[in-house]
């Protein structure tokens, strides 16, 4: 009988298999490496997109600073913010990524923004996590250093007529959430500010009250009313929200539904109710030449580039800056009634003449509000970028 | 069948069955060998895009946070940087006192540091050179600037808390020896030591100097991206590079081309173009079934713009 299976010796097959083995697990990993090297480099690159929308993401949040919200929150522990306000709007204006973070207020100016980005298939969700990135930058409130030292500072002369009245005393307008109000300091200033107190005149007692009623102050020259700090007048003027030319004009608050229409030129906010949509509204406004107002209200800062008359009732609630003169008239139940602090330059060193109800009232809180809900952001001056890690 | 009946091989078949052995034998070292040369080219290869790419990545990333314009770079060459390199930022939840007289321009000043919302690539510690933000008047930017210094003591203590600095937190107590000149002092900012001028939350950021350079070991016939940490030895980084491995181009903000050489052109920089020629390590064939060895060549060219120049 031919015993097959002695015949069938040899290493071919042993050697073929060994072979392949060898030959596969080359191939195997010199795969692997090239398939390690693909994700380290796609790795990189979606790490370069995130950054790119952690960049992104700092200058849009600095593009849409809301002052009325953000400029309100309180030092950091005791608040944040998180942005972008609405969740929506995280992903970058060209879509290669989505941010998001907080917002801190680290003192009265800065604020330090937090921004966290991943690129778009990083946050959909890739194996091994993706990639992300953190940036900071410290920015800056442009507050503007108007030098308030008075309800009225002017440099020409003030007659005050009727039932005028010029008071230095700080007071929190009426309905005012006194938890926005800084009464810190300075809580008592001049009625009047000017250098030639004897051109201040009055009808009868009790027309001016503050510390001291009248400031003779031969500081104030033309620069207190264009320069402020290294902010001049005509940049205050441009970067202004509202722009009108000179013309009478009856401001009141208006609505789109139920919130508050802020792309109507005729309205300047809600001061008297607070609680209401355009409550929180603090435009700035500049007129191009004179204005004359009858009624009704509005609040923030109002930049007049000549005189400002205001006929019967008006209630401004903060900073109102007149090149030219003021002037206020009404009577019976109206009332011309300024929460905050007035300049009024009086280039042609005319007469402010305040007559009928109209009442100047030194507001602290009207002051800060009006200044935070109208100052946006930009970087500090140096150095304020930050890789956060 | 017995034994010695059985047929053994003829010389013949010995011969054809060797010869052909060692036909597939060589085949297949030819093989091996090839799949060796391709996964080692590969490896290498790899190995160098790597390097470049982390060349690319960690330089770039130091130099962004850089302020050339108030003196953070404190060397520089077509082939080396030396540069304040930010570490961590807090920021101050008690604020030093300082003033009153800005004629003390080397106060010693204590503050607390937050231990809320520290950031950066380490902690901070003890000797670290620190930069303080200074507000001075709060009504103007224009003498926003930053106060250097060194911490000489760090102990643990509580934020103090109350109206204007809320935060009550866990701290570090800070004995920091400043500098704060009345007047523009090189490319240091004056920062007046006047009362009340750095606020509760200013920020504080801790910067060592760190220079980047091609590099060439002792005794090494390789270059390298050499990184140095203050004044401790050069450490190769990246590498190995060419011996031109290594190219830095400067611009200031116009993109005008700036002479590294002249001491001035530091405060201008704006951006700098960095060149990185990577080398393999190891030489390798570098076309398939090629005989000549040598090294594989890669580079990048990163454009990094100085974020944090002053701006006004």
């Amino acid at each position: 009988m031919k015993r097959v299976l002695q015949n069938e010796r040899g290493m071919a097959l042993a050697l073929a298999i060994f072979a392949l083995v060898v030959v596969g697990a080359l191939v195997a990993g010199a795969f692997f490496a090239g398939t390690q090297e693909q994700r380290v480099g796609e790795n990189w690159r979606r790490l370069q997109q995130s950054f790119g929308a952690a960049e992104t993401g700092l200058n849009e949040v600095i593009r849409n600073w809301n002052p009325q919200t953000i400029n309100r929150i309180r030092q950091y522990p005791l608040d944040s913010m998180q942005v972008p306000l609405n969740p929506a709007d995280s992903l970058t204006p060209d879509h290669s990524g989505v941010y998001g973070g907080y917002v801190y207020r680290l003192n009265d100016e800065v604020y330090l923004i937090d921004i966290t980005a991943r690129d778009r298939r990083s946050n959909a969700g890739v194996i091994g996590g993706g990639a992300r990135q953190r940036l900071g930058e410290l920015v800056r409130i442009r507050l503007v250093n108007f030098g308030i030292g008075a309800a009225l500072t002017t440099r020409g002369g003030v007659s005050l007529k009727g039932n005028a009245l010029v008071n230095g005393r700080d007071t929190i307008p009426q309905g005012w959430n006194t938890a926005n109000c800084d009464t810190v300091g300075d809580t008592t200033k001049a009625g009047v500010r000017t250098p030639d107190p004897s051109l201040v005149s009055t009808q009868r007692p009790g027309q001016l009250y503050g510390n001291p009623p009248v400031n003779g102050d031969t500081s104030v020259h033309p620069s207190t009313f264009n320069q402020f700090g290294d902010i001049t007048y005509a940049s205050l003027a441009a970067s202004a929200t509202i722009q009108l030319g000179g013309g009478n004009y009856k401001i009141q608050p208006t609505f789109s539904g139920t919130v508050c229409n802020r792309s109507d030129p005729m309205n300047w906010g809600d001061g008297m109710n607070p609680t209401q949509p355009c409550g929180n509204y603090f435009p700035m406004i500049h007129i191009a030449g004179s204005a004359t107002l009858n009624g009704d209200q509005g609040q923030g800062i109002l930049l007049v580039d000549g005189d400002l008359n205001v006929q019967g009732s008006f209630i401004f609630y903060g900073i109102v800056l007149v090149q030219g003169s003021l002037s206020t008239a009404g009577g019976g139940s109206t009332d011309a009634h300024f929460y905050g602090a007035v300049m009024a330059s009086n280039v042609d060193l005319e007469l402010n003449t305040l007559a009928g109800n109209a009442t100047l009232q030194y507001s602290k809180c009207a002051i800060t509000n009006a200044m935070e809900g109208t100052q946006t952001v930009s970087p500090i001056r140096s150095r304020g970028w930050i890789q956060l890690f | 069948m017995s034994h010695l009946s059985r047929r053994g091989f003829t010389m013949v078949e010995l011969l054809v069955s060797l010869v052909i052995m060692g036909i597939v034998a060589t085949a297949l070292y030819q093989v091996l060998v090839n799949n060796q040369r391709i996964y080692q080219t590969q490896t290498q290869r790899i190995d160098l895009s790597q390097n470049i790419r982390a060349a690319g990545t960690i330089m770039p990333g130091e130099l962004r946070e850089a302020d050339a314009n108030e003196g953070d770079i404190i060397a520089m060459s077509p082939t080396s940087i030396t540069f304040r390199a930010m570490r961590w930022m807090g920021y101050l939840c008690n604020p030093p006192i300082t003033g009153p007289s800005p004629l003390v321009e080397s106060p010693v000043l204590i503050t607390t540091l937050s231990n809320r919302h520290q950031y950066g690539a380490r902690a901070p510690a003890l000797n670290d050179s620190v930069l303080i933000r200074y507000e001075g008047d709060e009504g103007t930017r224009n003498d926003d600037s930053w106060v250097q210094g060194k911490i000489t003591a760090m102990v643990a203590g509580n934020c103090p808390g109350g109206a204007l600095t809320p935060d009550n937190g866990p701290g570090q107590v800070l004995t920091v020896g400043a500098y704060m000149p009345r007047f523009q002092t090189g490319l240091t900012p004056p920062a007046p030591n006047t009362a009340t001028s750095i606020y509760s939350g200013a920020a504080i950021r801790g910067f060592t100097a760190v220079t980047y350079s091609l590099y060439q070991p002792p005794g090494d016939t390789s270059w390298y991206i050499g990184y140095q940490r203050g004044s401790n030895t050069m450490q190769p980084l990246i590498g190995p590079v060419l011996t031109n491995g290594l190219a830095m181009v400067y611009y200031d903000s116009t993109g005008t081309l700036l002479d590294p050489a002249v001491a001035a052109n530091r405060a201008l920089v704006e951006r700098v173009d960095i060149t990185v020629r990577g080398r393999t390590a190891q030489p390798v064939r570098r076309v398939s079934g090629g005989t000549v060895l040598g090294p594989i060549i890669d580079s990048i060219v990163v454009r990094t713009t100085l974020r944090n120049n002053r701006r006004f």
